[in-house]
């Protein structure tokens, strides 16, 4: 099948990263209404004769500020994204780049099922290319392995530096039946990342990418 | 009155059934439309207050074996962000309510009791 144009694939990838993260924006502002509507009730009962329990409201206050603490993160998340376009073509860290996207993705994996977990990547690990491009190279791929990995499964990404080149893996994903169609990232990202794509014989997905100075 | 409240964020779901309790209102709670699905099949609830989108069998799905199975017991979707075509789809599915999160707990009441 032909790839679909550019500019669409990559507003497709735009809208399902921000669809994931305002809902999970959404469930923290719910989580923190339920906690503050808490507060006022217990205060309600109070002023209606019954004993003020000081533990609860301390640990609801606890509760408050770690919500917000974790949606700031979510935020932070996703100014990342908003601001991977900046730049035609970077420095980009690699370990940074996987927690990125794994912190913008993990929600997406979860819908399906699927947990994903993120290997701590060797330090140092810099490629020249756009951000952008290379978390949507990145989207790809973790779509590629969710069409093939069941519910219940985990997916382990990982970066490793081979031949001069960086090795990024998803590994979890069950092997490819006979036959069956291997979902790969578009060419003409492959391209712009100077990337290339294989499925190993294990279902592990592969993305290797030249290292900045190579 | 009688409530199931079912959403994957447990949190969630223990803070709106102690919300519940403080007006008297008994409620049971789970994280997973198959675990939700469990409970209300198993015992009569009043109103099940049902998150739409959850891991596994999301809301919509979890509904509808419910309507069929228990066609008595009413059912309130909950959503993070409403869209056109997924309320249609509730409403047709037999639910009797569908609501934004973050929840008015009074509206709610008002709303299970009208």
């Amino acid at each position: 099948m032909a790839d679909a144009p550019e500019c669409s694939q990559e507003l497709a990838f735009f809208g399902k990263v921000t669809a994931s993260v305002s809902h999970e924006l959404k469930n923290y502002l719910a989580l923190i209404n339920e906690y503050n509507g808490l507060l006022c009730d217990l205060v309600m009962a109070h002023e209606m004769g019954r004993a003020l329990d000081l533990g609860r409201l301390k640990s609801l206050c606890g509760d408050i500020k770690r919500q917000v603490t974790a949606g700031g993160a979510v935020l932070d998340h996703l100014n990342g994204l908003a601001h991977s376009v900046d730049q035609e073509v970077q420095p980009v860290d690699l370990g940074r780049c996987l927690g990125l996207f794994v912190a913008l993705s993990r929600r997406s994996a979860a819908r399906q099922g699927v947990e994903l977990e993120l290997m701590p990547p060797p330090e140092g690990l810099s490629l020249r290319t756009q951000l952008f491009t290379l978390l949507r190279g990145l989207w790809q791929c973790l779509e590629a392995a969710l069409a093939a990995c069941p519910a219940g499964g985990r997916l382990i990404l990982e970066a490793a530096v081979e031949g001069g080149q960086a090795r990024v893996s998803l590994r979890g994903a069950p092997p490819a039946a006979q036959g069956q169609a291997v979902h790969a990232p578009a060419a003409a990202l492959l391209t712009a990342l100077g990337a290339s794509f294989s499925r190993q014989d294990d279902g592990c997905l592969r993305l290797c990418l030249p290292l900045a100075g190579a | 009155m009688r409530v199931l409240l079912v959403d994957d964020e447990e949190e969630l779901v223990t803070t709106l059934s102690e919300r519940l309790a403080l007006r008297d209102i008994d409620s049971d709670w789970a994280t997973s439309g198959e675990e939700g699905l469990r409970l209300a099949l198993a015992s009569h609830y009043d109103w099940v207050v049902l998150d739409l989108k959850m891991p596994g069998m999301g809301g919509l799905e979890t509904l509808r074996i419910i309507k069929r199975q228990r066609p008595d017991t009413q059912v309130m979707v909950l959503t993070g962000h409403s869209a056109e075509d997924e309320y249609e789809a509730v409403m047709r599915a037999g639910a009797s309510h569908y609501l934004l999160k973050p929840l008015d707990v009074d509206d709610l009441i008002a709303k299970m009791q009208a």
